[in-house]
């Protein structure tokens, strides 16, 4: 099913949604609607333009792909499922996250994972390409948080992150999943990488610690 | 330096004549007071260990036994007084936060029983329950003041989902994991004889409570315990607790050890480790955050459920309640100073927070004055001990009132307040098997209906007396209340005239 969103209101947009009986669902022009796939499971939603707060809120096994940007509280207390921001994200992703797997392309804000935690064959995972803001990972009581640091002019994260081990390449994350543990590595970023040149007032607040090779010497490892 | 030794608080008496050395104390007493002095050929009791719960004074079968606070003392200071004496030596060995449980104890003005309840007499005649009907349902959600027709005139049905009250009466959120399965099974199966409703807690709701779904209130706390879509779906209700009474301001933090199997699957985190509810939810930083999860809740249950928001009285209940009303949620619970816990920072429960009386006067004062009463229905809570008091507090402008404290009394706690040891020997504030089981659901459950059919018998009467028919007639109605010994500023507060006036 394919939903030309536009303005319409999220509560609208929402009940079409759920009853709706197609896997499939496609939203065009998205522009801000509010807790779309809040509660769902087993449905692939698309989304074409800029889906509004708690995006997936209490997700449970839905698979969401946002083309662009994203805003706050993604996968709030998700159970299950996959959401994938090709763009930036707001604050608190994946708040009390359970299971399923976030990825973000670009930057997300603050409290990012925070009170993630495991559970039996629940392994909740968070990738952010780019940087996030303070309090990553806050209260972490399992799962995973990869933040890779594309493009970080030095610390990749905020302050008072969680218990969070520098890795000078990502893929050790994959070593350490067994564990809580947030995994950031700083490194250069590519070129052609399409969000660069988005940097929202938050990540400009965020300390800087020096050039970006000195900081990346003294944190790797 | 030497060790202080703090004399016990109580002290165990044994009536010698009496004792057959049975050791059924020996076997009930988890805290391992009592013992059988093989030597002496008697029982013995070690008074430090006790903690008052009265157990084996319940389960002797001669009674022998009885427990006295012992005469042991400091110098007498009227401002330093034995306790904090005592608890400045504690503090001074372990560099630790007191803790503490249950409601409270401190000799604060207690409101409920400075206020009196009119009675009919001559003109608008009392009521007699026994051949009269006397309603005492009631429904709480938000009332919808807009009639809205449809394009034939019909008028639509924009009601909001509402919960449906046989007593005006609910059992407060207690968590599993602070208390025992056997007490949450009997608090499940008497809410759904009763057709009222109990409240998980935010320790997430056992598999095998499913089935009284319709009868439950489920918690999303900042720790998000147990949450996921199919606990939303079952629930009547869904409670976000923003703050207890007993801890305002405080988060949880339920120790590793209390995590058991079945704990651990109940709030889905792993087993030992411990858990901890932050103080704040870290998503929410005004009004507008918490409508947003409010609505997220909606929207994860397609609407079909009141979203109750739970909050401390706390100093400026009055605005905050006032943002709460208009932030979507259908019912605001106030919790006051005096509410239970399974643990708290001695200090906190002691000295934060405001009686919910006031709290609840001043509350549903500011919605009448700002139109917005009906927009949600207000349940109390904070240390309802009686009839009486569920009465004064429909009449101060509640739509229902919570009760935590008064519910486990029935189950058996003696208040002995050491939920926090987690070795409770009734078997309700316990995670330990053997003292679970002491807790029989079957009786449990009974004891609770008795409880809340003598309270709503004991309201009839009450309602009858001042010739109202009604809860929704008794509801806000402050003239049947008068204060006694009560200043201006107090009488002003409660909204309500002295006696005599």
């Amino acid at each position: 099913m394919k939903i030309a969103t536009g303005e319409l209101d999220y509560q609208v947009l929402n009940e079409i949604i759920r009853s709706s009986t197609d896997k499939e669902v496609e939203l065009d022009g998205c522009c801000g609607q509010r807790y779309i796939g809040a509660g769902l499971s087993g449905r692939t939603i698309t989304i074409h333009g800029t889906p509004g707060n708690a995006l997936g809120a209490y997700l449970n096994g839905c698979d969401v792909v946002v083309d662009g940007n994203a805003q706050d509280a993604i996968g709030d207390t998700m159970n299950a499922g996959r959401i994938v921001i090709n763009g930036n994200a707001g604050d608190a992703v994946g708040y009390a996250m359970r299971g399923g797997k976030i990825f973000v392309r670009g930057d997300a804000g603050y409290r990012v994972g925070i009170h993630m935690k495991a559970y039996k064959e629940h392994r909740p995972v968070i990738v952010v390409g780019g940087i996030v803001g303070s309090f990553l990972g806050e209260y972490q009581a399992g799962g995973i948080i990869v933040v890779l640091g594309d493009g970080a002019e030095g610390s990749p994260v905020g302050n008072f992150c969680g218990a969070v081990r520098w890795a000078s390449w990502a893929t050790s994350a994959e070593r350490e999943c067994t564990a809580a543990k947030c995994i950031c590595a700083a490194r250069a970023c590519p070129p052609s990488f399409p969000h660069r040149s988005r940097r929202s007032a938050w990540r400009r607040s965020l300390p800087r610690s020096g050039s970006s090779s000195r900081s990346l010497r003294r944190n790797s490892g | 330096m030497i060790p202080f030794f703090v004399y016990p608080e109580y002290e165990v008496v044994r009536d010698y004549d009496r004792c057959i050395s049975c050791r059924v104390c020996e076997r009930q007493c988890a805290n391992e007071v009592h013992a059988y002095d093989e030597k002496l050929g008697k029982m013995v009791a070690d008074n430090t260990k006790c903690v008052n719960c009265h157990r084996c004074v319940c389960l002797c079968p001669t009674h022998a036994l009885k427990i006295k606070k012992s005469e042991d003392t400091y110098k007498i200071n009227a401002n330093w007084d034995n306790a904090l004496i005592t608890e400045v030596h504690r503090q001074a060995d372990t560099g630790g936060v007191l803790l503490s449980s249950m409601g409270n104890p401190k000799p604060y003005p207690v409101y409920w029983d400075k206020m009196l309840v009119n009675a009919s007499q001559v003109t608008n005649p009392s009521i007699d329950p026994l051949r009269e009907p006397m309603e005492t349902t009631v429904f709480l959600g938000k009332k919808t003041a807009n009639v809205v027709r449809d394009a034939n005139g019909k008028i639509k049905d924009t009601m909001s989902p509402q919960l449906k009250l046989k007593t005006p009466i609910l059992f407060s959120a207690m968590s599993y994991g602070s208390i025992s399965y056997n007490a949450h099974e009997s608090l499940a199966r008497a809410a759904e004889e009763l057709g009222i409703y109990y409240n998980t807690g935010e320790g997430g709701l056992h598999r095998d409570f499913y089935k009284y779904g319709k009868n439950t209130i489920v918690q999303v706390a900042s720790g998000r315990f147990g949450v996921h879509s199919e606990y939303l779906e079952t629930a009547a209700a869904i409670e976000i607790k923003m703050g207890q009474g007993a801890k305002p301001g405080i988060g949880g933090h339920l120790p590793g050890a209390k995590i058991t199997d079945e704990v651990s699957n109940t709030r889905m985190i792993p087993k030992g480790v411990d858990a901890i509810s932050p103080a704040p939810h870290h998503d929410i930083y005004s009004i507008e955050d918490l409508r947003q999860l409010i609505f997220s809740l909606k929207e994860a249950t397609a609407y079909k459920k009141p979203v109750i928001v739970k909050i401390a009285a706390v100093h400026n209940v009055a605005a905050i309640a006032s943002g709460i009303a208009r932030s979507g949620a259908d019912i605001l619970a106030i919790d006051g100073y005096r509410g239970g816990t399974g643990a708290a920072p001695t200090r906190i429960r002691d000295n934060v927070g405001i009686p919910i009386e006031l709290a609840l006067a001043s509350v549903d004062q500011r919605l009448r004055e700002e139109g917005i009463r009906d927009n949600v229905s207000v349940v109390a809570a904070g240390s309802i001990r009686s009839s009486g008091d569920l009465v004064k507090a429909i009449a101060l402008g509640a739509d229902a009132c919570y009760i935590g404290s008064a519910a486990l009394l029935a189950l058996g706690c003696h208040l002995c307040r050491s939920c926090h040891a987690g070795k409770c020997n009734w078997g309700i504030a316990t995670q330990v098997p053997e003292l679970v089981k002491r807790l029989n659901p079957e009786i449990g459950s009974k004891r609770l209906v008795n409880l809340v059919h003598a309270w709503t018998h004991e309201l009839q009467e009450m309602m009858g007396g001042m010739g109202i028919n009604s809860i929704e007639a008794l509801r806000g109605n402050r003239l049947m209340l008068r204060g006694i010994g009560l200043t201006e500023k107090e009488l002003s507060v409660l909204g309500i005239r002295h006696a005599g006036e």
